[in-house]
């Protein structure tokens, strides 16, 4: 028996738990008072970045139970979650690699869902754990929305009103409110029917949910 | 204070177990994550500091990694074979459980500096930094690490020597 075969003993066994090694204050404190190597930096970013995730992730979880999913256009739930778990758009963009100003004009509803490729809406569905059958929902009110919308934007201009992209966020969710609510009095039925051409883009939604193996979202 | 804690921490992840800088990057997050959920169970004023409590969770969570390596197939016991080589392998063998009771045993013997001294010197601590922790000199340290040391290395070859007999 030699010094490198007790120390090796000693050290599996500490690693495995099976002898008791216990830290004090005093130890520990001197590991934080001695500078850490700067190549250790690169590290620290990826666990810094690692645990906003999971604080943003944990802030959605939260904010998700305080919206009803239930006829909201897309954009409108994103910014409704997003407010409410204190994440701003630039943490969102960032997450989706994406500008901020993309963020924006999807909450908004200036780029309809079924316009937006099916890789980056399908990276939004990701970040705020959104269902498929709540997509569908969403897109299609979404396009509801934005469709009656359109009658509305020229009209107000007409009527001597800003430009959609020069009107306060207030005014446009009054908008979109507003306007789904016409369009549920014009068509009652409509609310049900899912059009075509967003049951296809969500089935495209759910091949690229499959690739990402975000297999929960699929149910 | 996480600024001021990470580095540390995921450097005593890779010294303390071995552990590569990726795992380790993995282990302190899910540390820092658990500390923060569990924030409420940290006594202030109890009988350690936040960071060393920090620190505990972060040492508990290295060796569950380091198990659940142990369990996995692909796994290979580096330590057991770079450690028991030559004669000593034969000698050994399958041995672990017995000689991690003795080893134990012939700590408990000790006293609780001692045992401290051996334990951070197994780990690769600097004999500068152990000094430190214990109050003592660089000069000391050496000195009873070595003495502590060949009290256990003497109890073990007495123990081999009485197997070897009986054998």
């Amino acid at each position: 028996m030699n010094e490198k075969f007790l120390n090796d003993l000693l050290s599996a066994g500490i690693r495995r738990g099976e002898v008791r090694f216990e830290l004090t204050d005093t130890v520990v404190d001197s590991i934080l008072e001695h500078p850490a190597p700067e190549a250790i930096n690169a590290s620290k970013a990826r666990v810094q970045w690692k645990l906003q995730l999971r604080l943003q992730d944990a802030a959605i979880a939260a904010a998700r139970n305080e919206v009803s999913e239930h006829s909201i256009p897309f954009g409108r739930f994103v910014e409704a979650v997003r407010e409410r778990a204190g994440i701003t758009r630039a943490e969102i963009a960032q997450r989706i690699r994406k500008p901020e100003q993309f963020v924006q004009r999807i909450e908004r509803g200036d780029l309809k869902p079924v316009e937006v490729p099916v890789p980056d809406l399908a990276n939004i569905v990701c970040v705020f754990n959104i269902k498929i059958p709540a997509i569908r929902q969403m897109i299609a009110a979404s396009v509801a929305a934005a469709d009656e919308k359109v009658n509305y934007r020229a009209a107000a201009r007409s009527h001597g009103g800003r430009r959609h992209d020069a009107r306060g966020e207030d005014v446009e969710r009054a908008l979109d409110a507003f306007a789904l609510n016409m369009r549920q009095k014009k068509y009652p039925t409509a609310a049900t029917q899912i059009p075509l051409h967003v049951e296809a883009y969500v089935a495209k939604v759910q091949i690229e949910l499959a690739r990402l193996r975000r297999n929960d979202l699929l149910v | 204070m996480v600024d001021r804690l990470l580095s540390h921490l995921i450097l005593f992840i890779c010294q303390f177990g071995e552990i590569a800088e990726p795992d380790a990057e993995e282990i302190a997050s899910d540390v820092l994550w658990s500390a923060h959920q569990s924030i409420q169970k940290f006594r202030y004023g109890g009988s350690a500091k936040l960071t060393t409590w920090i620190f505990e969770i972060a040492k508990n969570r290295a060796i569950d990694f380091l198990r659940k390596a142990a369990s996995s197939p692909e796994y290979v016991e580096v330590t057991e074979t770079a450690s028991v080589s030559g004669e000593d392998a034969a000698r050994y063998a399958g041995k672990n459980k017995e000689l991690l009771s003795w080893l134990n045993e012939q700590l408990s013997s000790l006293r609780e500096d001692d045992q401290n001294l051996l334990k951070w010197r197994a780990l690769g601590f600097a004999y500068a930094q152990i000094a430190s922790w214990l109050g003592i000199s660089e000069v000391n340290a050496r000195v009873r690490y070595k003495r502590a040391l060949d009290k256990l290395i003497n109890a073990g070859n007495m123990v081999l020597s009485k197997d070897t007999t009986n054998e």
